[in-house]
């Protein structure tokens, strides 16, 4: 397995497990009306701020457990590290599919408010643009992976 | 050949040169070259090219 595969694997992993953990909380508190008037637009951000930190954490800490047990069931404890140019147009395409999601949940996010929506629900469809743009990516990486480019 | 030695060779990963060999990826005319030079053959005894995509193979 190509290291740039494992690394599409422990991202999408990382992902679910972060908007499970930080973003069904932001869901129920958004249903509650718990991010009402201007304190509550301070609460998201703040909310969104754990989400992102934890998010990179629970990366970090995903991907080097993920990589310990592929070494393990693969019997091989310095895989390849190498980038190639396969890995680069994979990447390239990734990227693209992160751009056009996130931008559509941007472009979401204002036709909502043009229509009278409020501030935080065109803010969550930011939110869920960039989120549902990046899982999608790497599960596109890790189809190309499997099944060709 | 192995698969290992040619991607050493080349400088891309053996899952680079099994997807080459499957069909499941194109390489760069670069690579292309680099792989046929590597053998010692013009690029057309190493790559064919068919108008169907799926059928470009090493």
């Amino acid at each position: 397995m190509a290291s740039e595969e494992r690394n599409a694997i422990g991202a999408f992993i990382a992902s679910i497990i972060t908007f499970i953990y930080f973003g069904t909380p932001i869901w129920r508190k958004t249903q509650a009306g718990a991010y009402s008037g201007d304190e509550g637009l301070v609460s998201w951000a703040h909310d969104v701020l754990w989400l992102m930190g934890g998010g990179i954490v629970i990366g970090i800490v995903v991907m080097i457990a993920f990589h310990i047990l592929l070494s393990i069931i693969t019997n091989n404890p310095s895989p390849e590290m190498i980038t190639d140019e396969r890995d680069r147009m994979i990447g390239r395409r990734g990227t693209l599919i992160t751009l056009v999601i996130a931008s559509a949940g941007f472009i979401a996010a204002i036709v909502m408010l043009a229509v009278g929506w409020g501030a935080i629900a065109a803010l969550n469809t930011i939110l869920v643009g960039m989120a549902l743009g990046s899982t999608i990516s790497e599960i596109q990486k890790m189809v190309y992976y499997r099944f060709g480019i | 050949m192995t698969q290992k030695a040619l991607a050493e060779k080349v400088g891309v990963t053996r899952q680079t040169i099994i997807a080459i060999e499957a069909a499941k990826y194109s390489p760069s005319l670069e690579l292309a070259f680099q792989i046929a030079t590597v053998f010692g053959k013009p690029l057309s005894e190493i790559f064919n090219y068919d108008a169907e995509p799926n059928d470009r193979s090493l």
